[in-house]
């Protein structure tokens, strides 16, 4: 019965708690003897709040009994990365500088997640100060990927990848400033939203980089990452950067039918290096949307390698600001990839950094229209190798450090410069056992596009369903 | 405008601008990150107008967002 529930999406089980065939207080005992399970070897929470997880669910039953109003998310346990904000409850965004710091605001998402009924199962291991893209952590322990514990999981949004993952939660929320929730997303087959710039309110969640983060959700299936979005995008009046673009029912618009929708694979950069399983998973995706009725078109993007050098011109002087006090009076409580992806942006001009800044718009308007005046989407590897262990990817010294960031973030940190919107989707396994995505980009706010695209895609494979038995 | 930036500099600069130590190894990676993050930016200043600013970044995807 439990690895049944367990095995549920989140949409089937909000489903099942609703018409009462199973309750809130089941599955999140479920949840809580899972995560307790996995815990020791794939470390991916940080804080389970057993007690309060199940006085909330029994509340929920309460509620489903009496034949209150239910949200979307009712009686379903989530867990997420520990840097969304609670008044009064510790959030460390996986550092050590911050081990007890209780901020004094809660998050406007999770306020959203709350108002739609969702339980709250713990707090998850992430990259410290969510700056590293493997899931290495020093200071919480390295979480570890549930398919083979030897690889990364991604980061930085790492815990929620391997908790979702590994069953012991439906859906957890991330945070991708450089590709760290379609890194973890990837790493571990499961589905992650990197949403449009300013699409998701980031109020009262820690600061990575200003003008590039954004917060979005993780799950098993596309179905079940719509019905997230939908319950936290909007305007905020607590965060001047939330778009005030209209939300649609993405849930309502999954049906499946793609025909005709041109989807582009593009001929330069995003193929560069890629291994030969990798490229293969790809070419089966591509099939398979062939299938639907899609029009995969071929075509050359504006190269956004050339963007790399201003997001780090961006990323540097904006964490650096941040992190400048810690920096000067506590620079050993740093792992060596934070400290070595903040420092150069003490002594980076400022007119460079609004160089770049400005920029931005220039050079994202150059890449949509040339994009998607042809496509309605484009589709490359999240990856373009397969997931490595983490020994391959533990940085010696500074020196090595920003080469290993530049290998496996060459094709997310691109759209987060843009700003647009980008889906991450399991697409089968590579040669090492571990799971290979895609990545379906978009124009901004065209969330539901690529979510249309991604649930036909589910449809017809299953990819998604598959378990790890870490 | 010089490409290359002396990494005595950047250690001069790290502690006197920000109170920073930095080890004559690392200024030497440090002074060619910046350069190279600078270089980036300085090429592409060169094509932004007087009339640029950060906070058009928010127009132009609501802008590009339509369909």
């Amino acid at each position: 019965m439990s690895a049944d529930l367990l095995n549920m999406s989140l949409c089937e089980v909000a489903q099942a708690i609703r018409r009462k065939r199973v309750s809130s207080l089941e599955v999140t005992r479920a949840c809580l003897a899972r995560a307790k399970a996995v815990q020791p070897t794939v470390n991916c929470f940080i804080a389970i709040e057993e007690d309060e997880a199940l006085r909330a669910a029994r509340a929920a039953d309460r509620a489903v009994k009496r034949g209150a109003k239910l949200g979307s998310l009712h009686g379903v346990p989530l867990a997420h990365k520990d840097m969304f904000y609670r008044a009064g409850r510790v959030s460390t965004g996986g550092s050590k500088i911050l081990r007890d710091y209780r901020p004094t605001v809660t998050a406007t998402v999770v306020e959203r997640l709350a108002a739609a009924g969702a339980i709250w199962l713990g707090n998850l291991n992430m990259a410290e100060f969510a700056a590293n893209p493997t899931g290495h952590n020093e200071h919480w322990g390295d979480c570890c990927n549930p398919w083979n514990t030897a690889h990364i999981t991604g980061g930085s949004s790492s815990g929620s990848g391997a908790a979702v993952a590994a069953r012991t939660c439906y859906g957890s929320l991330g945070s991708d400033t450089g590709g760290s929730i379609r890194l973890p997303a990837a790493a571990n087959g499961v589905v992650g939203l990197k949403p449009t710039y300013g699409r998701v309110s980031r109020h009262a969640i820690l600061p990575r980089v200003w003008s590039l983060d954004t917060v979005g959700p993780l799950t098993r299936t596309v179905r079940d990452c719509a019905r997230i979005t939908a319950v936290i995008a909007g305007a905020d009046p607590l965060d001047p950067t939330a778009s005030a673009q209209p939300v649609p029912n993405y849930e309502r618009l999954l049906d499946r039918r793609i025909r005709g929708w041109k989807i582009g694979v593009p001929r330069n950069h995003f193929y560069d290096g890629i291994a030969e399983d990798v490229r293969r998973a790809m070419e089966e995706s591509l099939a398979v949307l062939r299938s639907l009725g899609a029009r995969i078109i071929e075509l050359d993007v504006p190269d956004p390698q050339h963007t790399y050098q201003l997001t780090n011109a961006i990323g540097q002087v904006e964490s650096a600001t941040i992190y400048a006090n810690w920096l000067r009076e506590r620079p050993q409580d740093f792992s060596l990839v934070v400290r070595t992806r903040t420092e150069a942006g003490m002594l980076v001009p400022g007119v460079s950094y609004l160089e770049a800044l400005n920029a931005r718009p220039r050079i994202a308007a150059e890449f949509v229209r040339q994009v998607y005046g042809t496509v309605d989407a484009l589709h490359a590897p999240v990856m373009t190798m397969p997931v490595p262990t983490r020994a391959e990817t533990t940085p010696g010294e500074s020196g090595e450090v920003m080469d290993m960031l530049a290998r496996l973030t060459r094709n997310t940190r691109p759209i987060n410069f843009l700003g647009l919107p980008s889906l991450a989707v399991p697409a089968g396994f590579a040669d090492n056992g571990l799971p290979v995505a895609f990545q379906l980009i978009g124009r901004p706010f065209a969330e539901d596009v690529l979510l249309r695209i991604g649930d036909a895609f589910q449809a017809e494979t299953d990819w998604h369903a598959r378990a790890p038995t870490s | 405008m010089p490409k290359n930036i002396d990494p005595q500099a950047v250690r001069r600069l790290a502690a006197q601008l920000r109170g920073l130590e930095v080890t004559e190894e690392r200024a030497a990676q440090l002074a060619v990150e910046i350069a190279r993050v600078n270089e980036a930016a300085r090429a592409e200043g060169a094509k932004n107008d007087f009339n640029d600013q950060p906070t058009n970044f928010a127009v132009t995807l609501a802008v590009l967002a339509k369909r």
